[in-house]
């Protein structure tokens, strides 16, 4: 293994091994100092680690040796942004290795890596010195290799060109390491920079880098070549459609939930339906017990003076006739005879079938049925259903009082019954949770219109202090308004007929429960206005207690050349930190947001769609202009500044992913303005400044 | 170096201006405690603390990986240093 012939425990590495390790894993490590060494060191362990594993995974390598030639080459001359091509030309230098490994003996790869400690490498300043130690071991092994022709002119060019444009790029280059996760970028790749180097063949390198850290065989060739098969396009293609996608919440997680719940669900009305069955069922079979229990208990209270022999020929007479009636009556039930009761004549018949025993007893069994006045199981009736029996000899029919019935009857009616009353328990259960939804909607409902009306209570506050301020300077302003003309300063024509009953709740809430506004009748002009009029408090208070949210306030350093591109590249921005979703409550918020934005880039007259994304963890707010000079100008008004708290930054994106993502501003082309006059989220800086241009420093 | 300031002024603050001679504590995500301990190891004014995530190349992982192991911040914690750095990098370098 490559690792095998300059491996020793970790903590035995120097300085300079640990980096050239971490180095023949395509890393790019900074300096190894006393403080960075512990982070390296469990790096270089985890890399170790991962090697293994795919090792052990991969089999046979098919790697040609006419394809690594394509490596050197195409590894010198793409050029890592971030990090240095030092980093490019270790991977250049790996994949032969790797390669060689299985065809070479340890001594060859001895030669590897004893020509690593040699590099003085670190940071950019030894990329030159790279290629050249690179091109000597790949010279050293160009005489065993015969495919492996590199001239070293060609490695020590692309390298050294490399190197230049690299350290050309190394000043604006961004890292935004916390993107890397799909595309495993060490650059900030959707700052498009056209005058570079193709922003391909700069996302390839990193990303093979990353890649080649994982799995170093046929992996290695495939995507190096991909990167020139492929159209140029389709890396930085991919890096910008992650950056849109991963602000997307992913819905797998809601679904197996919500799965799991349904499922719990239909579990637990399974079993309490297989409960209920299951009792039904049992209620059945225990109706034949009881029969013969009841029987059997006053049979000794009431007839002592009969004989014992006597007595079990009763008892059998009794059963039999039981039996029989009960299957009659059973039948009847389950709907196969229409007949319930047995007349006495048929019963006597029955009995002297079954045994003439029988038939002696039976006018004795009779007797005692009639004298029992307990439920034996059989009912004496006479011709009528109701007509009262003084004697035996009245009686006319027997009856059974507990039917026996199938089991499949049974089940079935208890089947049946079982529905019936899910059925209904079904309807109740729905009722309710319709009662509760309306309820429910009711009550959200009472609740957006409370807070519209606080809203607008806030509002009206705002602008009567606003023009009590007034006031204070001018003073041939009446210091009251009147209430319709605050109205409809506040409220649009079209919405005011389905306001009237938010407002006129805010009128009353204010007329209760706002020391600070006073409701007067004035007459203006000949005719008679309910006014208000704003009693202003000691300043100093109202001043501190109210912290208006969503304004901008201020900018945090200067825009110049360091921290902003020269020149605007594209006519779209996305801009970052504007908000935070968590905290956001309501369904509006994005409005507010995107007048903000309107308001701070209100002299700019090119912004033609503003898309607030409301899911982003970060706060994004995508917009675009009619061209990149609109774009620049709202650039300059907005990276920076801070809002709500919040420093916003802005950066370019590309048109085609814009239009790509959000279709309709396609056909956008109109400018935007913000919707009033008001300004509000400029009040801030308004009040500082004093001035009405309040952006500065651009 | 008071900690019951919430944090986003903290950044605002240090963002605002070059960083001069703050301390450590001054850093977003660097309270009392992990303050003091880094001050132990040596990192006692935030451009030390700059100085290690330069040296780590502004890399993410790298540097809050050190950071929890110096200081033992945690995940926040360390992001939060990591953005207020970056922040005032991008303003400042």
């Amino acid at each position: 293994m490559a690792a095998a012939a300059a491996a020793s425990a970790p903590q035995q590495l120097s300085d300079e091994e640990l980096f050239s390790q971490l180095r023949r894993y395509g890393l790019s490590p900074g300096p190894v100092t006393e403080s960075t060494r512990p982070v390296y060191l469990k790096k270089l362990k985890k890399l170790r680690e991962e090697e293994q594993q795919q090792q052990h995974r991969s089999g046979g390598r098919g790697h040609k040796t006419r394809n690594s030639n394509n490596n050197n080459t195409a590894a010198a001359s793409i050029a890592a942004t971030g990090p240095a091509p030092a980093g490019a030309v270790g991977m250049g230098v790996r994949p032969v290795s790797g390669d060689l490994a299985h065809f070479r003996t340890p001594g060859g790869l001895g030669r590897v890596s004893a020509s690593g400690p040699e590099n003085p490498v670190g940071g950019p300043g030894g990329a030159s010195s790279a290629p050249t130690a690179g091109s000597k071991v790949l010279l050293g092994f160009s005489s065993d290799e015969s495919d492996v022709e590199v001239s070293p002119r060609d490695q020590a060019g692309g390298g050294g060109a490399a190197a230049a444009a690299a350290g050309g790029e190394t000043g604006p280059a961004q890292t935004n390491n916390h993107i890397g996760g799909g595309g495993a970028l060490g650059v900030d790749s959707s700052r498009i920079f056209p005058n570079s180097l193709p922003p391909s063949a700069a996302v390839a390198a990193p990303g093979s880098l990353r890649i080649n850290h994982s799995n170093h065989t046929g992996a290695n060739h495939t995507y190096l070549q991909n990167a020139y098969g492929k159209p140029k396009l389709s890396e930085p293609e991919e890096e910008l459609l992650q950056q849109f996608k991963r602000e997307e919440v992913s819905p797998t997680g809601g679904f197996s939930a919500h799965y799991l719940s349904m499922f719990l669900l239909t579990a637990a009305c399974l079993f309490f339906l297989i409960l209920g069955l299951t009792y039904l069922g049992m209620r059945g079979t225990s109706v034949s017990e009881d029969g013969g229990l009841s029987i059997k208990n006053p049979f000794d209270e009431t007839f002592g003076t009969i004989q014992e022999n006597e007595k079990n020929l009763m008892m059998n007479t009794l059963y039999k006739l039981h039996d029989r009636l009960a299957q009659l009556a059973g039948d009847h039930e389950c709907g196969s005879s229409s007949q319930r009761t047995l007349s006495v004549q048929e019963a006597a018949a029955y009995l002297k079938n079954l045994g003439p025993e029988y038939e002696d007893m039976f006018n004795m069994s009779l007797q005692w049925i009639f004298e029992n006045g307990k439920d034996v199981g059989i009912r004496c009736v006479g011709y009528g259903p109701d007509e009262q029996l003084t004697n035996v000899t009245d009686v006319q029919f027997l009856q059974s009082t507990r039917p026996l019935m199938s089991f499949w009857c049974r089940f079935r009616r208890a089947f049946i019954t079982v529905t019936h009353r899910l059925l209904l328990l079904c309807l109740g259960v729905v009722m309710v949770c319709v009662v509760l939804r309306y309820m429910k909607y009711r009550w959200t409902k009472e609740e957006e219109e409370t807070r519209q009306m606080y809203d607008m209570v806030i509002k009206i506050i705002d602008v009567l202090r606003s023009h009590n301020e007034a006031c204070q300077e001018n003073k041939d302003l009446q210091p009251f308004m009147p209430i319709p003309h605050v109205r409809d300063s506040l409220i649009l024509p079209h919405d005011r007929k389905r306001m009237k009953k938010i407002w006129d709740r805010a009128v009353d809430f204010l007329a209760a429960n706002e020391s600070r506004v006073r409701t007067e009748t004035r007459r203006i002009g000949g005719a008679d206005f309910l006014v208000w009029r704003w009693i202003q408090p000691s300043a100093s208070c109202d001043k501190i207690l109210v912290i208006p949210s969503k304004v901008w306030q201020g900018q945090a350093f200067h825009l110049d050349r360091r921290n902003s591109p020269p020149n605007s590249l594209t006519p779209c921005l996305k801009i970052r930190n504007m908000f935070d979703p968590v905290m956001e409550i309501g369904d509006q918020w994005h409005l507010a947001i995107q007048e903000a934005i309107l308001e701070k880039c209100s002299d700019n007259d090119g912004i033609v769609h503003i898309a607030v994304d409301k899911n982003s963890r970060e706060g994004c707010v995508y917009v675009k202009c009619l061209s990149p000079e609109y774009a620049g100008k709202a650039f300059k008004a907005l990276h920076g500044s801070w809002f709500d708290g919040k420093l916003v930054t802005v950066k370019y994106l590309r048109l085609d992913r814009y239009h790509h993502r959000f279709p309709h501003a396609l056909t956008c082309n109109t400018p935007l303005k913000p919707s009033n006059k008001h300004m509000n989220s400029m009040s801030h800086l308004r009040l500082r400044t004093g001035l009405a241009n309040s952006q500065g420093g651009s | 170096q008071d900690d019951n300031l919430p944090k986003e002024p903290r950044l605002r603050d240090f963002v605002a201006k070059p960083m001069g001679e703050k301390p450590v504590g001054s850093l977003a995500g660097i309270g009392k405690v992990l303050g003091k301990k880094l001050e132990e190891r040596g990192f006692d004014k935030a451009y030390v603390v700059l100085g290690q995530f330069l040296v780590l190349k502004k890399d993410e992982d790298l540097f809050r990986e050190w950071l929890k192991d110096t200081c033992g911040a945690n995940a926040k914690q360390s992001w939060d240093c990591f953005g207020c750095l970056r922040e005032w990098c991008d303003a400042f370098l």
